[in-house]
């Protein structure tokens, strides 16, 4: 099965050679946070994930506000594994924006963003508000009571950012209110607009990975480790984690496939105790704590930009953290993450649970 | 004079059986109105029967055309002409999908508020249409949960069994990789996977 023909006809052609040196030559550093290095790749695997499944559901789906939710429901009823598909699709993007917070905050804490990566930090910030936005955008095509209430406040809530707020809130409507250009607007971005700007990033991201060779943590910079060949060594583990995600999600999408509630209907109130996507909670619960009015001001304005700032600041840390761009050990950055990650699980299980 | 009563009231029964027509209550249970409003929101066959069937073929209340259904005359030129103006109001798809009776509006609904509603709300009201539905009908009740699972047991049964299969093909594929990374690990220790310079070769 070495197919020598076909390996002479791609030789003539092309330096294969080099590639399996580029290849052969590729080291992980070993060390005892090295499997920090794995989620970048269940991340990797799990956008893969996503692209099948959309890909098979995007041949059945009608992106028309009278027949969207019809043609999911056909697509579960009907089609042969259909629900499976759609099922696979809904967790795969849970558990995608899981491995990327993961992902997040092993880079922030393992200062993996100091210099000279600090581009591989935004490529993968942005990557990461894609990725919410694409289950945002995928939340609204099940065109559902409660997807249409959903994103009715989360763009509302865009609406209350000064200066900018309302334009963005337009856009992202394509109206006044949440309608069925809504709906067209957030099908192109789901499955082209999206999409786009992910794979570009990706390739981008994956780029400087290879630039730049793996982060080290300044912990264990200096000490006498012994670096892993990727192929086959670390190619294998991941093979073995890919594989075990892809379990997870398959039994996930098997035995909590996700419900479909009524067509969405403008006229009719929200649904009762209504929340947004898992990973909106912290900022809905962050949202409630804020009064009405503070100091004759807008609460819920004072709330986003407080939050928008706090996000900034995140994205922005690599210049913030001197200390780490000297390769100085930087406690005070550690904390801030820390308090960064207790802030977010904390107020999404009490956004979860109240 | 008992033999009188007794006849009388079978009379009186059989008459009010054919005004209002049996209780339509088909194999699982539905009425007519619960099979309706499942229609309505889902547009497909109600649960317990196989996807893709439609409970039309046993069902009466499933058609459209109302006439040919066999309710009385009364009824039917009571409830068809809101129903033509609902069908007018809307583009092709509810003429197409038809307005089907709990969908139309029970005694003393009128279709008169909602026409008026609609015409005070922007293009996406206007073009969603509000259906008699979104009025209130008496003893409605809040509409099923779409079966998201195939419900059969027998599917059940058969995913379950391919879900266990796949944890097992998932477990063996770990096992062989892991096997194959000691195997490396091993080679390497001996140092056998280096190639040597000078080996000699045998012509």
């Amino acid at each position: 099965m070495s197919f020598p023909r076909l390996r002479s006809w791609f030789s003539e052609r092309y330096d294969i050679e080099r590639i399996k040196d580029l290849v052969g030559k590729k080291t992980v550093p070993a060390h005892r946070y090295e499997i920090a290095y794995y989620t970048g790749g269940i991340a990797l695997f799990l956008f893969v994930i996503q692209f099948i499944t959309g890909m098979v559901l995007s041949l059945y789906y009608i992106p028309y506000f009278e027949q969207a939710h019809h043609s999911i429901i056909e697509i579960v009823t009907k089609l042969n594994m259909g629900w499976f598909f759609r099922s696979l699709h809904h967790w795969g993007a849970q558990i995608a924006i899981i491995a990327l917070f993961v992902h997040l905050w092993c880079t922030l804490l393992l200062k993996a963003y100091r210099k000279p990566r600090e581009l591989l930090w935004f490529s993968g910030f942005v990557l990461l508000g894609i990725s919410i936005f694409f289950g945002l955008s995928g939340y609204l095509l099940l065109w559902d009571e409660r997807a249409f209430a959903a994103v009715r406040v989360a763009t509302g809530g865009a609406g209350s950012l000064p200066f900018v707020g309302s334009f963005i809130k337009a856009f992202l409507r394509g109206g006044t209110d949440v309608s069925g250009d809504t709906l067209t607007r957030f099908y192109a971005f789901h499955v082209s607009i999206l999409p786009l700007f992910t794979v570009f990033l990706i390739a981008v991201h994956l780029l400087l990975v290879q630039c730049h060779g793996m982060s080290v943590p300044l912990s264990v910079t200096g000490q006498n480790r012994k670096d892993t060949p990727f192929f086959p060594n670390v190619f294998y583990k991941d093979l073995i984690a890919w594989l075990i995600i892809l379990g997870i999600v398959v039994t996930l999408a098997t035995l909590l496939p996700p419900e479909i509630l009524g067509k969405a209907d403008p006229l009719a109130p929200a649904p009762e105790n209504i929340k947004p996507e898992w990973y909106f909670l912290f900022l809905f619960q962050t949202l409630k704590l804020f009064p009405g009015v503070i100091f004759g001001l807008n609460g819920e304005t004072i709330a986003i930009l407080l939050i928008s700032a706090g996000i900034l600041f995140l994205f922005l840390i690599p210049f913030f953290d001197r200390k780490s761009q000297r390769g100085e050990k930087s406690t005070l950055f550690t904390w801030i993450g820390v308090i960064y990650l207790f802030y977010f699980l904390i107020m999404t299980v009490i956004g979860f649970i109240s | 004079m008992t033999q009188f009563f007794m006849t009388f009231a079978v009379v009186l029964i059989t008459a009010t059986a054919l005004w209002t027509g049996p209780e339509k209550v088909d194999s699982h249970g539905l009425t007519s109105v619960a099979l309706q409003r499942y229609d309505r929101t889902t547009w497909h066959s109600p649960p317990g029967l196989h996807p893709g069937f439609s409970a039309s073929s046993c069902c009466p209340w499933e058609s459209s055309k109302l006439l040919q259904t066999g309710y009385p005359r009364e009824w039917v030129t009571a409830t068809q002409a809101p129903a033509v103006a609902y069908k007018a109001s809307l583009a092709h798809t509810v003429s197409e999908m038809g307005v089907a009776p709990a969908a139309l509006p029970v005694e003393g609904a009128t279709q008169a508020p909602a026409v008026a509603y609609k015409a005070s709300l922007a293009h996406t009201v206007s073009e969603m249409g509000v259906a008699p539905a979104a009025l209130p009908v008496e003893g409605a009740t809040q509409a099923p949960l779409i079966e998201v699972f195939p419900v059969t047991p027998y599917e059940r049964l058969i995913i379950y069994e391919n879900l266990i299969i796949f944890w097992l093909g998932i477990i063996g594929l770990v096992i062989i990789i892991r096997m194959k990374l000691r195997e490396i690990d091993r080679t390497h220790k001996m140092g056998i996977d280096r190639e040597e310079k000078d080996i000699p070769l045998l012509d």
